[in-house]
């Protein structure tokens, strides 16, 4: 696949797909959304398989654009992309790394093989923060590139403590560089209905949430349990799946598997609040990366953003009520806990 | 009140020196032989965890509430053995262990979108291995065969979730007091006694399945058959 990434920058190898995720100001539903995937980490098809995105060489080496906006010069947009990176890279239990490889005036979008990180002029983009666009090996699940781009339509600050209007380039560069990791959108969020359509959140515990905080905010530089065991689960650090668990079952109603089911484990000693999907039709799900000791799990429908924020061509399941497992459920250390079913009632 | 405290302290006094020659003839006679073996049941109190709430990060910084929950161990009837060597008229060091099923439970409340309220439960198994010195107070005995005591003891904690899937362990101690009954006395036997012993004690727990991994004060009551040979 190395060789055909030198072709890239004309024409794409059949097996090279271009996949981007969007990070929003307030969601919107937009026609032209180029679909996300499998929530938690990004997954193709080969052959009838699902397939894991995921870099399989590390470092990660990225470059940025020598372009600046008012208010953040290339070299301070470089600076903050470099602690939003550090910030990942100090997670420790995964293993993935990055390095930054220089400043470059190729453009985020160029199909040269080089993961470019800049700010874009996007106005048909009037929503969008920033997003991430990836070069796919459809063949092998691996990433091949991965370009951001942070939308200069808006305000940007690298204040350290924000700036009241604008919005935080390393808060926000913090999400887009999990998409470049190949992670997906997390729903530990809650949002409202806005007037004139949209959404706007109220509360998030995952960096990955898919609609951002308002402008001014910095809270949302620090990674939360569900982003950790997401990175750890797709680059685990020695050691990481022995000391962790999983937890397993279907989501069901009146004996049919739901799609699409938003299922968090909470764990009463920690706090941590760690999510997944059921993922198929059988209403199965499966939570990696969770602290050993019993949980609390709750299920919800996906109803706090748009479902194609999460799901590519698929029917997710909204109709059925909040609820929770009626019993504890342990995660032992370095294995799963057995299946269990949640059961709901429709709304 | 406070022209009493001498009076008491001479009391307590008079007892102590006196205590040594009086028992000698007392504890031989109440509780026989050296060594004590006892088995009884025993209830298990409950134990509260506190609360935990899951949170977000609210868009102005605060944290929102998703729903609360409270944790607790139910109290459970349990089972106690005991083997004691008498060490001095006075003392005796036991070795004991004790077992029980009590369930852990987590009180669900309060959910941001109206989940119904849950209490999601899981059998816990507990086993608790403790050293502990106790000491008859065979001057405060009641009428011919009933001898009270104190004790204090430390020891280890195990408790497994259901289906053995994790083991969690920690600490125990004890402070507690009861009463010793002999109500059989056969002094030329090998076996020197049977009677019955009841007991109550504060239990605290450290680690273990506690959610904040600290330590959590308990009450226990305890009743056994003991042999004195």
């Amino acid at each position: 696949m190395t060789a055909s990434m030198r072709a890239l920058g004309t024409t794409l190898p059949e097996t090279v797909r271009r996949i981007t995720s969007l990070l929003l100001v307030v969601s919107f539903a937009f026609a032209y959304q180029t679909p996300a995937f499998a929530y938690l980490k990004f997954g193709v098809d080969v052959n009838g398989r699902q397939v894991t995105l995921k870099w399989n060489q590390t470092p990660v080496k990225y470059y940025v654009t020598q372009r600046g906006v008012p208010g953040v010069s290339a070299s301070q947009l470089q600076a903050a992309v470099g602690r939003a990176f550090g910030t990942w890279e100090a997670v420790p239990s995964a293993s993935i790394t990055y390095q930054f490889a220089g400043f470059t005036t190729a453009q985020p979008l160029d199909d040269d093989g080089l993961s470019t990180l800049g700010f874009l002029d996007r106005p048909d983009l009037d929503r969008v923060l920033a997003s991430t666009s990836f070069l796919v090996d459809e063949s092998s699940g691996e990433l091949l590139e991965a370009d951001i781009l942070f939308n200069s339509e808006f305000p940007w600050s690298v204040a350290s403590a924000g700036e009241t209007g604008k919005f935080d380039l390393e808060t926000i560069a913090l999400h887009e560089i999990g998409h470049l990791s190949g992670l997906g959108h997390s729903a530990i969020g809650e949002t409202v209905l806005i007037a004139g359509g949209g959404r706007r959140v109220i509360a998030a515990e995952a960096v990955m949430f898919p609609i951002a905080f308002p402008a001014g905010t910095t809270f949302d530089r620090t990674l939360h349990p569900d982003d950790v065991a997401g990175i750890s689960d797709l680059y685990p650090a020695d050691g990481f799946s022995s000391a962790t668990g999983s937890l397993t079952g279907r989501v069901t109603m009146n004996g049919r598997g739901l799609f699409g089911a938003h299922v968090v484990a909470f764990d009463p000693s920690s706090g941590a609040l760690v999510g997944n999907f059921s993922l198929n039709d059988a209403g199965q799900f499966s939570i990696a990366g969770l602290s050993p000791g019993p949980h609390v799990v709750r299920v919800e429908p996906l109803d706090d953003a748009d479902t194609d924020s999460f799901f590519s061509d698929a029917e997710v399941d909204l109709d059925f009520r909040v609820a929770f497992f009626d019993g504890l459920v342990v995660v032992p250390r370095g294995g799963g806990s057995p299946a269990i079913e949640l059961k709901v009632t429709a709304k | 009140m406070s022209a009493r405290w001498p009076a008491v302290v001479l009391l307590l006094g008079l007892i102590g020196i006196h205590a040594p020659a009086a028992l000698a003839q007392s504890v031989d006679e109440r509780l026989p032989g050296r060594f004590e073996l006892a088995v009884g049941p025993a209830w298990l109190g409950p134990v509260s965890y506190g609360t935990s709430d899951a949170t977000e990060t609210a868009a102005d910084g605060s944290r929102y509430r998703l729903f609360s929950t409270s944790t607790g161990l139910q109290s459970t009837p349990g089972i106690e053995a005991r083997f004691g060597v008498r060490v001095t008229r006075v003392l005796q060091a036991e070795a004991e262990a004790a077992y029980g099923r009590p369930t852990l439970t987590t009180k669900i409340t309060g959910d941001a979108e109206s989940a119904a309220p849950v209490s999601a439960t899981e059998p816990i198994t507990q086993l608790t291995i403790q050293g502990a010195l106790l000491a008859h107070l065979t001057a405060w005995h009641i009428g011919r065969g009933g001898v009270p005591f104190v004790s204090a003891g430390a020891g280890y904690l195990r408790q497994l979730h259901q289906a053995r899937a994790l083991a969690e362990t920690g600490e125990t101690y004890h402070v507690g007091g009861g009463v010793k009954y002999l109500f059989l006395l056969r002094q030329a036997s090998r076996l020197k006694g049977l009677g019955v012993r009841a007991e109550a004690r504060a239990v605290v727990a450290v680690h273990g399945i506690a959610i904040d991994h600290g330590a959590h004060v308990s009450p226990e009551l305890a009743a056994s058959i003991f042999l004195r040979f």
